[in-house]
């Protein structure tokens, strides 16, 4: 083997070892998302731009059913008892945040760009 | 005379030294991209966060700096300490021990407690009276406390009315004492602000360069880069979003009260959760209100104070206080401090 191979091959490994660092932490410019926190937690990340769908989220209080429809997102029913968390309805805004809290739930979106940083009520 | 050895051990040094240079040169130009690529994903630096519920609320946590992980730490002991006293759910409370004990006896409490109580004594002059700590028993007539609502008569209004004054509230030292049986206090609209005014000292104090609190909707701001801008977003009063966007730099407490946050509906008529002390009932003037001040509690009891007061008195006593407000009437349109025309973005409708 010739050096001018050994220096390719040297290359090609540090490109590939680099490539997968890149692909394991990768840069935070992600498109927006809904994150579902139960009692603080995450409990699950889904897509804004996620099919239409239900989620059910089961808390130690209680449980409500979040619903994600056309890059909106909201409380579609709560075992609450004022269903504050329902009122709210529909959120869509990165930074946007819906609370159960009874249920210790909370339904926020995250990420993207023109983001509020948080939110005054 | 040069040894034909010699000859070939300079040729050998050649042909290592080149090989040297073909495999570090290589390990330079991997660890140059390596370093890039950290720098490219660490371009926003880390911040510490921790979402709790406490004070009947749910808060978040956000710090960056050096010390971000001791000072989130150090905020969430201090949080669950006040709510530990200000907690009018619980009969071991400094709250609580002086609602049982109203019209019997003085009890003693910690001084965060005396301090909040005499902060909101302060601020029952400052708002022309239309913050009143001891409006308690007339949101629990309503329902406000356990969750059954109901509208009460105008004779049980009255007479509920004659429990919430506020000159029965006594201090003396460590000792606080409620002159009449039935009387209770409620730091619903002053306790975030106040725990706020606490958690800025912790900041100030620690190796941290920023900090985004949002407790319940009452928010702290603190950076140390005088550049630095947050986006606050404004909850639509009638909506899920937000219905503007304040930019906000320095070190900032911003409040907000509206009928959205707790309220009942009742033949067609909205009750909400804020009180006109000289009434005994719901406030009703405006939607929505926000604060922007320097100082936790103000901002925190203003919103209450200026929800119930409406847009005139919100305006003379926000200009006389040195504080900025953004309020919504009932037909959602705004109104806001001459301040804020620059650093406010309205949603279109």
């Amino acid at each position: 083997m010739k050096n001018g191979d050994k220096f390719l091959f040297i290359i090609i490994g540090i490109a590939l070892l680099v490539s997968a660092y890149i692909k394991l932490f990768p840069v935070k410019t992600f498109q927006p998302f809904v994150e579902i926190r139960v009692d603080g937690k995450i409990f699950r990340d889904i897509s804004l731009d996620s099919i239409e769908q239900e989620v059910q989220v089961q808390s130690s209080e209680g449980h409500l059913i979040v619903q994600i429809q056309n890059k909106k997102v909201r409380v579609l029913d709560s075992s609450c008892r004022d269903k504050l968390c329902m009122k709210q309805g529909w959120i869509y805004k990165v930074g946007e945040t819906v609370v159960c809290l009874p249920n210790r739930v909370s339904v926020s979106i995250i990420g993207g760009k023109n983001a509020v940083d948080t939110t005054t009520y | 005379m040069v040894s034909v050895e010699s000859v070939i051990s300079a040729e050998k040094n050649l042909k290592s030294l080149s090989r040297k240079i073909l495999i570090v040169l290589p390990i330079l130009f991997a660890l140059g991209l390596v370093v890039f690529a950290s720098l490219r994903s660490f371009n926003s630096s880390p911040y510490s966060y921790s979402r709790i519920y406490s004070m009947n609320t749910i808060i978040d946590i956000k710090v960056w700096g050096k010390e971000r992980n001791a000072a989130v730490k150090e905020i969430t002991d201090e949080i669950n300490h006040l709510n530990a006293l200000f907690d009018d759910f619980s009969a071991q409370s400094d709250v609580g021990k002086i609602n049982v004990n109203a019209g019997v006896k003085e009890v003693q409490v910690s001084s965060d407690t005396i301090s909040v109580l005499k902060e909101a004594q302060q601020m029952y002059k400052m708002t022309n009276s239309n913050f009143n700590v001891c409006i308690a028993p007339i949101s629990n007539l309503w329902g406000f406390k356990g969750g059954n609502y109901r509208v009460p008569t105008a004779v049980e209004i009255q007479n509920t009315l004659k429990l919430t004054d506020i000159n029965d509230l006594k201090i003396a030292g460590n000792n606080v004492y409620l002159g009449k049986k039935g009387e209770a206090v409620d730091l619903g609209g002053i306790a975030k602000g106040y725990a706020l005014d606490k958690i800025m000292a912790i900041i100030k104090q620690q190796d941290v360069n920023d900090a985004l609190i949002n407790m319940g909707g009452n928010i702290l701001t603190y950076s140390t880069d005088s550049q630095k801008i947050w986006k606050v977003g404004i909850k639509d009063p009638r909506g899920g979003g937000v219905i503007g966007t304040l930019s906000i730099s320095g070190n900032k407490f911003i409040a907000t009260s509206g009928d959205y946050e707790r309220f009942f509906i009742d033949n067609g008529v909205r009750y909400c959760h804020i009180f006109d002390p000289l009434t005994g009932k719901p406030a009703n003037k405006i939607v929505s209100i926000t604060v922007i001040s320097d100082k936790g509690y103000v901002s925190d009891v203003l919103s209450t104070a200026f929800f119930v007061a409406g847009k005139t008195q919100a305006f003379e006593i926000a200009a006389k206080l040195g504080v900025s407000i953004i309020g919504f009437d009932e037909s959602i349109v705004p109104f806001y401090s001459d301040g804020l025309t620059e650093l406010l973005q309205l949603e279109k409708r």
